[in-house]
This record gives C-alpha cells, sequence and structure tokens, in this order.
C-alpha cells in the first residue's frame, strides 16, 4: 500500500512523516502514519486521533495498539494515525495557530490554500479516501470528560442507506455502553464530514476521556479506545477474535438538547451527572461569582432528557455548549445484533 | 481592620476590590477580598489563591468558607483572596494577561514596576504586610494534582512547619530554599507562611468534593492551630519530609506518564517512578527516575502533555521534629 511518500509491502509494517505542507518559517507540519499492510487482502481501517491537537486518550490507544498489531495476522490494511494536527499536540490546543483553523472542519481541503488547508488537502486524498472505515479518536482535552460513539444523523432512518446500515454496525461493534447522534445542523453544518461520507466512507467519532477524569479514569479510558479498535479491526473480518465489550446493550441517543452558557460568565458548576434525567425547567448548572461565591445564573434544561457522557467540568468556559442532553433513540443489543461488516 | 477602602469592624464581614493600578488603557487592575473580622481581638490569618489564572478551583471553595464563618465566634481577622490574577482568570492563562507576568514570580513586586509588579507591591504591602500568618493554597491548574502544604527554611520555620502540620494534609514539605514566590517573599521575618498545595484539573471530575473539603479543612485547621476558632485541628497526620528534590521532565520529550501508584510511597534512588513515550511511535524514549531515596509526595504533573518547567514530582526525606 502506498500513502503519499510512504509505502509498505504486503506484511509490513512501516513508520514515517506524510509531507503535508510547509509554514513560512519552515515549520513542517508533516503526518505521523504507521502503515500495516496485511498479509491477506482486505478493506482498509483508518485510526486518528489529535486532529483537535490537546484530545490525546485515542493517542495513546493508537501507540498502544500499533505495537500491538501483527501485519502477519492482519487481513487488509490500517493506517494508524496517532496525531494528525501535530501544532496544536504541541501547544495543546484544539486548532493550528499556524492559521487559526480547525482542520477536522477543511476537508477536503485546498491544495493552494493556507498551512491546514494544505494539511487537509494532502490527508483527505492520500489518507483518508483510501479507507473503508475511519475512526476519529475525540475527548475532552484538559477541561472536560466524555465517554460515548458519535455519528452522523442518519437522512432516512426507515430506509438506511448501505453506508448508514454499516455505520450503525460499526457503532455498536466499537464497545462502548452509549452512542449518540446529533439532529442535523445542530453545531451549523459540517461539509467536512458530508465530503468524506461522499467519497464512501463509514466514519463513526468517539468522544471518550478526557484531562478532568485523568486522575481515576486515564488508564481504563485508554484501555477501552484501544479495545474498541481491535472490535471494529474484528467487524470487518480483518483479524479474529471475539468482541468485547462495556455489556450487551448499547443505549443510542438522540442529542437533541444543547445547551449554551448564559450571557453572564463567571465559575460554570455542573450539578447533574452523566445518565441522569432531566425534566424540562431543572436546572442543569449554575454559574457562580468567583469571589463572592454568589450564584449569577442558572443554566435551565429545555426539555426532558437524558445527561448524554459529555461536556464541559473545568469551571471557566468559553462560547461553547456546555451540557448535551438526548432522548432514547433505541437500544441495540449485542446478543442479537449482527456485528459484521463487508466491504 | 482597613484595607484600602475597605474596613471591617468587630464582628462584621466585608467584600470588595483593593485598588492597586491602573492599565494604560485605562482598566482597574485590582484585588478582591473579604475581611472578616472577629468580636475579639487577635491574629490575622490571609488566606490567598489564584495568583496563577489557571489556579481557580479554590474560588469554589473560599468564598463558601467566608459565608461559614461567623465573625462572632472568630478571634481576629481572616483576610480571604479566592483569586488573585484577575486577568489571567478572564483570559484563561496563568500569567497576568496586561505585561504578560507570573503573579509568583515577582517577590514581593515593585512600586515602580510593570502593572503586575504593581500589583504585587501594593497587595504585599497592604494585605500580606498585615497578616500574621499567610496560608497560600496552590492547585495544580489543568496538568497537575497535588496533595501536600510546604514550608521555607527562612523566617519563623518552627512556627511554619507546625502550621502546615496541622492542615490535615498528608505531607509536609519542610525546609524549601528561598525563591521569586511571593510566599517566599513573605516568610522573611516572624510570620507564619504556608503553601498548600491542593488538588487540580486532572481529578476535578472524581475528586472535586474531596478537594473543595481539603481546600475548607486546610484553611479551617489554620484557624484552630492559631485559636482564632475553638477546637482542635482535624483531618490526615501529616508526615513530614525535608526539603524534596523536584523531578523535572527528561531531556527526552514525549508523551509523560507517572506511576500513579507510587505516590505516597517510599522510593528508592533510581527506582523509576515514570516514563516517557515517543507521541507518534509509543516507543519508550525515557525513564523517571527518582533522584535520591524518600517518599514520593502526592504532587507534580500526571496529564501526559507536560509543559515546560512543570515538575512531575517531588521526592521528600521523612524527618522527625519535635513538638510536631
Amino acid at each position: 500500500m502506498k500513502v503519499g511518500n510512504l509505502e509498505a509491502q504486503p506484511g509490513e509494517h512501516t513508520f514515517g512523516y506524510l509531507e503535508v505542507a510547509k509554514s513560512r518559517s519552515g515549520l513542517s507540519p508533516d503526518i505521523p502514519v504507521h502503515l500495516f499492510a496485511g498479509a491477506e487482502p482486505g478493506p482498509t481501517l483508518l485510526v486518528q486521533g489529535a486532529i483537535h491537537g490537546g484530545e490525546i486518550i485515542g493517542t495513546i490507544a493508537i501507540l498502544n495498539f500499533v505495537q500491538r498489531l501483527d501485519p502477519a495476522t492482519l487481513c487488509g490494511n490500517v493506517i494508524a494515525v496517532p496525531v494528525v494536527n501535530r501544532v496544536g499536540f504541541e501547544l495543546g490546543e484544539r486548532g493550528s495557530r499556524v492559521d487559526g483553523k480547525d482542520i477536522s472542519r477543511l476537508f477536503p481541503g485546498k491544495a493552494k490554500g493556507s498551512v491546514s488547508d494544505q494539511i487537509a488537502h494532502t490527508y483527505f486524498h492520500e489518507v483518508i479516501r483510501q479507507a473503508n472505515v475511519k475512526v476519529d479518536f475525540h475527548a475532552g482535552a484538559r477541561t472536560a470528560y466524555e465517554r460515548y460513539v458519535l455519528f452522523g444523523a442518519e437522512g432516512d432512518p426507515s430506509n438506511p442507506t448501505e453506508l448508514e446500515l454499516k455505520r450503525r454496525k460499526l457503532v455498536v461493534a466499537f464497545g462502548l455502553d452509549q452512542a449518540a447522534f446529533f439532529p442535523p445542523n445542530t453545531f451549523g453544518n459540517n461539509t467536512a464530514k458530508e465530503t468524506i461520507e461522499e467519497a464512501g466512507v463509514v466514519q463513526i467519532t468517539l468522544e471518550l476521556g478526557g484531562g478532568t477524569g485523568w486522575v481515576k479514569n486515564g488508564e481504563e479510558n485508554v484501555a477501552v479506545a484501544e479495545r474498541g479498535i481491535w472490535n471494529i479491526l474484528r467487524s470487518m473480518r480483518m483479524v479474529d477474535g471475539a468482541f468485547e465489550a462495556d455489556g450487551p446493550l448499547c443505549t443510542v441517543y438522540n442529542a437533541g438538547v444543547v445547551l449554551w452558557k448564559p450571557d453572564v460568565d463567571g465559575l460554570f458548576i455542573r450539578q447533574r451527572s452523566f445518565g441522569e434525567h432531566v425534566k424540562a425547567g431543572e436546572v442543569y448548572g449554575t454559574l457562580v461569582d468567583p469571589y463572592t461565591g454568589d450564584e449569577l445564573a442558572q443554566i435551565r434544561n429545555t426539555r426532558d432528557a437524558i445527561v448524554i457522557p459529555s461536556g464541559q467540568e473545568w469551571p471557566t468556559i468559553g462560547a461553547t455548549s456546555v451540557g448535551i442532553l438526548g432522548a432514547v433513540d433505541r437500544v441495540e443489543d449485542r446478543r442479537t445484533m449482527d456485528l459484521y461488516v463487508s466491504f | 481592620m482597613r484595607i484600602g477602602t475597605l474596613e471591617a469592624g468587630p464582628g462584621e464581614k466585608v467584600f470588595g476590590r483593593l485598588k492597586a493600578t491602573e492599565t494604560h488603557g485605562g482598566f482597574a487592575v485590582d484585588i478582591p477580598l473579604h475581611i472578616v473580622r472577629g468580636a475579639v481581638d487577635g491574629p490575622t490569618l490571609l488566606v490567598q489563591a489564584g495568583l496563577s489564572g489557571l489556579e481557580i478551583e479554590p474560588s469554589m471553595a473560599l468564598p463558601g468558607l467566608v459565608k461559614e464563618l461567623d465573625p462572632v465566634e472568630l478571634r481576629g481577622t481572616v483576610v480571604v483572596v479566592p483569586l488573585l490574577n484577575t486577568s489571567g482568570f478572564e483570559f484563561e492563562q496563568i500569567n497576568a494577561v496586561w505585561d504578560d507576568m507570573h503573579l509568583n514570580r515577582l517577590g514581593a513586586g515593585r512600586a515602580d514596576g510593570t502593572v503586575s509588579e504593581c500589583l504585587v507591591h501594593t497587595y504585599y504591602h497592604q494585605v500580606v504586610g498585615r497578616a500574621d500568618a499567610l496560608l497560600d493554597i496552590r492547585t495544580g491548574a489543568q496538568w497537575s494534582y497535588h496533595s501536600y502544604a510546604a514550608t521555607y527554611a527562612a523566617g519563623n520555620a518552627e512556627g511554619s512547619r507546625a502550621l502546615a502540620a496541622a492542615l490535615g494534609l498528608p505531607h509536609v514539605l519542610t525546609g524549601l530554599p528561598a525563591d521569586t514566590t511571593l510566599a517566599s517573599a513573605a516568610s522573611t521575618g516572624g510570620r507564619l507562611v504556608v503553601s498548600a498545595w491542593i488538588g487540580g484539573g486532572p481529578g476535578l471530575r472524581d475528586y472535586r468534593s474531596e478537594d473543595m473539603g481539603r481546600i475548607r479543612l486546610a484553611a479551617l485547621n489554620a484557624l484552630r492551630h492559631l485559636g482564632m476558632l475553638p477546637g482542635t485541628p482535624e483531618g490526615e497526620v501529616a508526615q513530614l519530609l525535608g526539603a524534596g528534590a523536584v523531578v523535572g521532565l527528561p531531556t527526552e520529550r514525549g508523551l509523560t506518564f507517572m506511576d500513579q501508584r507510587k505516590r505516597g510511597q517510599t522510593v528508592a534512588a533510581g527506582e523509576p517512578i515514570g516514563h516517557v513515550r515517543h507521541p507518534f511511535t509509543g516507543a519508550t524514549v525515557a525513564q523517571v527516575l527518582a533522584p535520591k531515596a524518600g517518599v514520593l509526595l502526592h504532587a507534580g504533573a500526571v496529564w501526559p502533555v507536560v509543559p515546560e518547567g512543570e515538575p512531575l514530582a517531588i521526592v521528600g526525606e521523612p524527618i522527625e521534629m519535635e513538638g510536631i
């Protein structure tokens, strides 16, 4: 297999840097890529981490995974990218300070654009388009904590496309007990994701782990992330072995309630826990004065819903959502669901 | 008790802002503070936090402590500064935004210096200078996690050690050499000075209530120890440790993983206490070793991406002292 300037023969694992761009100072944010060319033919899986530079739980899981994967036992190819956004990773930031852009929103990119545009262009054409399945690891960076599989809303759930049917299986196969999708345009129109799907790539996103839970849950989060990669390989019939999961069920939420920070600012203190049912009008969190402790504002829920494992834990927040809640769309049962996909 | 324009009579609580200086754009640079003056005269304890704009957890606990305190029961005066670096807090950064200076690296500040130096100078002379004891609450910002107290070798070292041991934290690191912190500057003379390192972002999700409780307890224990509140200090019995060896990042950079299971344990000189992995290949590129034998404090960075200059760990030698 060949990815840009990198190449691996059947049965080989190679590591190198995909040449993508150069900044004006000569900085080369070339992307570290592991290629595993399976001894036997099969589909291609892309696993990537840290396209938002501070979200590194998936990065660590990918590093563990690449040390254990043996291409001699693999059917198909794996492209493993521990860090897509090297500038953001260096500075612990979501985007790239080189041009202030979020690479994840730029696909298919521009060959003659800014540095991030160029990165997106090369990465899309050389890496993403080669994949049948893309697993994209996100997390709570230093200031949040999350634990669910995120995927795109289906156009017509009663008549899913072939890609959507495969994605349903992969979402459950990953092994977490919770998954969610946002109704269209919840966070604006993400044309980058649409572009990837139009290229025929099935994509799931992990919102898994984060800095505020690192002391207690860090090792578990990394282990669960790696377990999920192996499960996806099993689902794609690229390796043998039994699926491992949190449990037999995966609850899928329609994440229809997004709570935003009010106009008043202060210290955000969330008062509701993951999985908790919150009625419309009930308090989800408060903002308090950092000097007096006086309550400045209450953030009230807008619709009866359940708190999805997501969101801000650090007490200072920017112009961002502070809570995601949803209704149960369905509960998938791994004991009866066919978790295998074919390409 | 009068600080700037704020005045609290016997048995009163007041909250307000001490004006320190002004920026060239005309923004007031001031210090939010509480004064709780007891009905009966006694010592003055200053509880301060948030010299870094990212050390903000104490601001979730200290205002509640102020509400809890009854001035009628109090002997002496408590001054509480929940978050000193208001501009760093505003813009979510360590340093003050006006001049990009770290408020805790300016000693006692300068009257003719930059905005931050003027701020610290005013604070030091009008607030710190009024206190008999300083409880300096630190936290781990977004990458470190702590639970220990520390005292300097200078000034009233013995009294500071005793105060530190009363806070209810598991370890007290003693005999710190002088440095550029405000606490170090304050430790000269007879004042009691303790830095209590409690909590940090990586534990915020799961240990928030415990850490908030430790901050509250440390302040209450300080008041009890100083005889400003009735009762005796509560909490863990502290192990005293001699001046520690601070472990920094090895030469090889990458993702740093500290062995959290060894925190609070005795380690041998040269024993691995963490390791660094290459961020893209995953290979282990360096071991983090204990620089000497001793007890690994509950201290230091735990998030794998460690800012330059951030300590990874502190190793202290157990010591025994009379009267503690």
